[in-house]
């Protein structure tokens, strides 16, 4: 047991739970000063990341076969801290840390309950944690349930809002639907090979638990329909969490209705817990020929779908929000596209494109925060003219915007390029980059729409927005990221390749032994 | 599982679950379906006793019986104007709900049956048979599954947390 390595996750729960005491002793007048106590926490938490207790070699090598290194994970094995693991976690601390400063504003609107907020959100953070380091089926379950939960209460915390409640309401159900299909799912898979466990734990030289990873591995598992059927309800349970069709029909009202600092974290925390949860899944099962051989297609024409429902829905929107959820939609089938070709050089691309559009996606909720507290309103329209009332905050925009559209210099552009080249490491897959390149076409036309009206239009709000410091903060710290990450990818790219490394998704075996 | 009282047990509580299943679907009130489900709920936690799993059965009942359908009887009182023929009754609805549910159990029972089902060594030997298996399920809980079962304390704080605020009155 090495409780150590459950730092972080602990950070975060504490100051969650500190949070919410600490609001219940303040009176009423002072709340305000609430949001440096949350801030403290993912900074905290992301500086405990560093600590080098917590840099453990994740595989070790035994008799030359690579394997799960004990002293990796804590809780018998449920818990397990790879390189992808901390790098999710890092982009997950950044993401809660720029979230709380975009949402003090929206909050000084709340009298009450804003301590809820805070500590709601901070929970939200702990699933994530536990999303990236959870090791069986159970955990991941739970972990996710918890980033879910979480957000059915904060995007209906503006309880005056219809729209807020409505949305709350639509994420419920459809949450519930997921969460059912993922764990029928589960069930097959435990039904099919009697463990839920991702890797054995040896007691002195004595098995006391299988795992999914060792009995593929040695062959006692082998493929079934049964196993192929739980692995694809759990990838659309998942599906649900990423906004992957079909399970994505409440992307558009949710982000639309949520608060924006809500819509801003969901668009990023959520989808990443899906997001590295599919990559620990497919690296589990990548042990079987047959099983790579049939999921490749199916991820690969979710992918595609996905690709072309979110960006041929942005098309005719009028709305700011509806429009980042389309698109939000569209940026989940580029990362699908990456994991279906996992098994070639996908997974570095994957991260890479991860861990930027964090940052892209969260400077352009900051901005769309902004416009709309001084025009109230979220229509496309009401940003004509941003380009010469606020030109900083309009330049943000574009850049955030270019770069979801994949343009260089920016990040953006690197992790598409990554992406849709990973695609052509393998014949069958071709067809998809190509489709992944007629979506950055169709992407940049309303992306650039936006930008037409921001800098060709008449201004029809004379309203400036005014950009408190915290805003200002999260909006140089995200520009600079994106210009950095975008002339100088290496840094990024270099560490992604090596975690891609650790993961060990086998090259498939072309026609292989298992066929 | 061998035994003739055994199989008869199973039967007659799998006659009880799908007939009260089938009348759950098709009474016309909705107390009545709600009653009917009951009997379900009932049925099901009888076929787990048979199987073995003492404690499903009466989480089964506790949770089921005990929470979902008290939940669902205080929302048709709390309801207003339910009415008693709520059934939009169609043919093409008829027609299309039946392939559907064909479709599915057909697929289901395809799955299912082909399958290799890994067999879990007390079953399969019948050694732990009469015993009750809540303290293999207390050890599992603090052993093997100690991380997820800690952590549902947390979905449980963010539950509280997150129902007091939605139900909360006023405006704010």
């Amino acid at each position: 047991m090495n409780l150590t390595l459950l730092l972080p996750e602990i950070i975060v729960i504490v100051g969650g739970l500190a949070v919410m005491l600490r609001d219940l002793w303040l009176p009423a007048d002072r709340k305000d000063g609430l949001w440096a106590w949350a801030l403290a926490v993912p900074l905290i938490a992301l500086a405990a990341t560093f600590l080098p207790q917590l840099d453990v070699a994740a595989r070790i090598s035994v008799d030359g076969a690579m394997i799960v290194n004990p002293e990796a994970t804590a809780l018998s094995g449920s818990f397990y801290l790879d390189g992808m693991s901390m790098l999710l976690k890092r982009a997950f601390c950044v993401a809660a840390a720029l979230v709380i400063l975009m949402s003090r504003e929206y909050l000084s609107e709340l009298n009450r309950g804003q301590g809820e907020f805070w500590s709601l959100a901070l929970f939200a953070l702990s699933g994530m944690f536990f999303c990236a380091s959870a090791n069986d089926f159970m955990s991941l379950f739970v972990a996710l349930e918890v980033v879910t939960v979480s957000f059915f209460v904060l995007v209906a915390f503006k309880r005056s809002s219809g729209t807020s409640i409505e949305a709350g309401l639509k994420l419920l159900v459809m949450g519930s639907l997921s969460a059912a299909l993922m764990l029928y799912g589960i069930a097959f898979v435990y039904g099919a090979s009697g463990t839920v466990f991702f890797d054995q734990v040896v007691v002195n030289g004595e098995v006391t638990r299988t795992g999914l990873r060792d009995l593929l591995a040695t062959g006692q598992l082998v493929y079934s329909t049964e196993l192929l059927i739980g692995v694809m309800l759990i990838f659309l349970g998942l599906g649900f969490k990423t906004s992957a069709v079909p399970l994505h029909v409440w992307v558009p009202d949710v982000y639309q209705g949520a608060p924006t600092p809500v819509t801003a974290y969901l668009s990023v925390g959520s989808k990443l817990a899906g997001f590295v949860l599919m990559l620990r899944v497919l690296e589990v099962f990548s042990r079987s020929g047959p099983m790579v051989d049939s999921l490749t297609p199916f991820l690969a024409l979710v992918a595609a779908v996905t690709l072309f429902y979110g960006n041929l829905g942005a098309l005719p929107q009028s709305n700011i929000k509806r429009l980042l959820g389309y698109s939000s939609i569209g940026q989940c089938g580029y990362i699908l596209l990456g994991i279906a070709s996992a098994w070639t050089v996908g997974i570095s691309g994957t991260l890479f494109y991860m861990t930027a559009y964090v940052v892209t996606n969260l400077a352009a909720f900051a901005v769309v925060i902004l416009v709309s507290r001084a025009t109230n309103s979220h229509e496309i329209d009401d940003y004509s003219g941003l380009g010469r009332k606020n030109p900083l905050l309009a330049a943000a925009l574009t850049v955030a915007l270019l770069s979801l559209a994949g343009v260089p210099p920016f990040i953006g552009f690197f992790g598409k390029f990554m992406l849709i080249g990973s695609t052509f490491g393998s014949d069958e897959l071709r067809w998809l980059g190509l489709v992944g390149m007629v979506n950055v076409v169709i992407a940049l036309y309303y992306y650039l729409c936006v930008i037409k009206r921001i800098y060709m239009r008449e201004e029809r709000h004379p309203a400036k927005s005014v950009v408190p410091l915290r805003l200002k903060v999260v909006l140089a710290i995200s520009m600079a990221a994106l210009v950095i990450g975008g002339i100088a990818p290496q840094f990024l790219a270099d560490k992604t390749a090596e975690i891609a490394e650790e993961l060990q998704f086998a090259p498939r075996p072309r026609g292989g032994e298992h066929r | 599982m061998e035994g003739l009282g055994i199989q008869l047990a199973f039967y007659s509580f799998a006659a009880v679950t799908i007939g009260s299943a089938l009348l759950a679907t098709m009474a016309k009130k909705i107390v009545n379906s709600a009653f009917a489900l009951m009997a379900t709920f009932f049925g099901v936690a009888g076929i787990y006793g048979v199987l073995g799993s003492d404690f499903m059965a009466v989480t089964q009942i506790v949770v089921y019986v005990g929470g979902i359908l008290i939940l669902l009887c205080f929302g048709m009182l709390l309801t207003d104007r339910v009415p008693d023929e709520f059934r939009v009754r169609s043919p093409r609805r008829y027609v299309g709900a039946s392939i559907a549910a064909t479709l599915t159990f057909v697929g289901l029972a395809w799955a299912i049956s082909g399958t290799a089902w890994a067999r879990l060594p007390h079953i399969t030997d019948g050694s732990a048979e009469a015993l009750p298996t809540t303290a293999l399920i207390g050890n599992a809980l603090l052993t093997d599954y100690l991380l997820p079962f800690e952590f549902a304390s947390i979905v449980l704080l963010v539950v509280l947390v997150g129902a007091a605020r939605v139900a909360r009155g006023g405006t704010r």
